[in-house]
């Protein structure tokens, strides 16, 4: 870290706030976005990966996510929400990808398990019986509850940062997060049932 | 006021995670009191288990490298020597390590780091042109010197013993000088 960052903000990255980084931006716009990609680029990549399962893509739509965000121009604007930001880009740019490759027909789910590839790096990582069930329950789902469970439940937001992430009010936040549960209790009985 | 079914259902994820308001949560909680359907639903959901998600480690040194690279490329050259000096945590659940090698390296080239590279490759080639000019002058100059030499021998032999020969310019003549 460098001394600059060391004044303004002594805490590990994940502690530094929204206003630190506005702040030092003023003075060294440079250092406020090494702030922003250190802060975050350790969950987006989390939150890409868990969409797209696939540590590449996941890694260059984390790349794009924070060149789009150095080309932004309100990005360090007071009232701009930058963590709201970050997972809309991230989850928008994720779930085109996941749509392309399904209209290619290349598609990691529509192949057979014992023929993945063995190359795959999520494959040895999503293990668990019960990972595996919730795991295809979520890719059962709409694009919108998969994402809605995933900042709930994987990324951890609260609703009210869900809400400025999906742009939508509070109890809406709710009641898409209520269905996406009510439909996980559908999908998942009948799998444990078997 | 009461709740009715389709609004209990539609809070159900927010009674489980905390997230109504203790009047909302109150009035959430008679319901169930009384609807089996909606307690039976909400008991359901709360069986529910999210167990983390492991993706690859990004603690792995070097992990963040090659975007460090494409970043620092797409805009911001501090970027470069800074973030490379520090990771950040690992997500939870991470357990299987990668080698970044393995990652794609999607450098990405922004308009101005493209025409300095294009100028660059023009003042290459032309640095390039202008040393094979040298040389050929180079090999000129030499040519022509031998053939000087040549000359003030071929002068001594002829000339008698008491006549000096004085080179023929011999000291003035460089590269880009041409012949004789």
């Amino acid at each position: 870290m460098s001394a600059s960052l060391s004044l303004v903000a002594p805490q590990a990255p994940a502690q530094w706030t929204e206003d630190d980084i506005k702040a030092l931006h003023r003075e060294q716009p440079q250092a406020a976005m090494e702030m922003v990609v250190r802060k975050f680029r350790g969950r987006l990549f989390y939150h890409a990966s868990c969409i797209t399962k696939d540590s590449q893509e996941a890694y260059d739509v984390v790349q794009e996510v924070f060149i789009r965000a150095m080309r932004e121009r309100r990005f360090y604007d007071a009232e701009f929400r930058q963590k709201a930001w970050l997972y809309r880009v991230t989850s928008n740019l994720c779930f085109n990808l996941v749509r392309n490759r399904k209209r290619r027909g290349a598609i990691l789910e529509t192949v057979p398990r014992k023929e993945r590839d063995e190359g795959d790096q999520l494959d040895r990582v999503f293990r668990g019986e019960q990972r595996e069930e919730i795991l295809a329950a979520i890719d059962q789902m709409t694009d919108a509850h998969k994402e809605i469970l995933l900042l709930r439940y994987y990324d951890d937001l609260s609703y009210a940062e869900i809400a400025a992430v999906l742009d939508v009010k509070l109890g809406t936040v709710m009641s898409r997060l209520s269905r996406a549960r009510r439909r996980l209790v559908d999908v998942l009985e009948p799998i444990r049932a078997d | 006021m009461q709740l009715d079914c389709d609004e209990v259902e539609s809070r159900m994820a927010a009674w489980i995670d905390a997230e109504l308001s203790p009047g909302e949560a109150e009035l959430f909680a008679q319901h169930l009191e009384r609807c089996p359907d909606c307690a039976l639903m909400t008991r359901r959901m709360e069986a529910q288990v999210f167990p983390p998600i492991a993706v690859v480690d990004t603690a792995v040194p070097g992990f963040w490298d090659a975007m460090d690279e494409g970043l620092a490329m797409a805009g911001s050259s501090a970027l470069r020597g800074t973030l490379r000096s520090a990771q950040d945590s690992p997500q939870p659940g991470g357990v299987a390590a990668t080698a970044p090698g393995l990652l794609r390296r999607n450098l990405r080239l922004p308009g101005v780091a493209a025409f300095l590279y294009a100028a660059l490759l023009v003042l290459a080639v032309g640095l390039a042109a202008v040393q094979s000019v040298r040389a050929a002058n180079a090999d000129a100059a030499r040519l022509a010197m031998e053939q000087s030499l040549e000359r003030q021998q071929r002068l001594s032999a002829t000339a008698s013993l008491d006549v000096s020969v004085e080179p023929v310019g011999l000291v003035a003549q460089g590269p880009f000088r041409g012949s004789l």
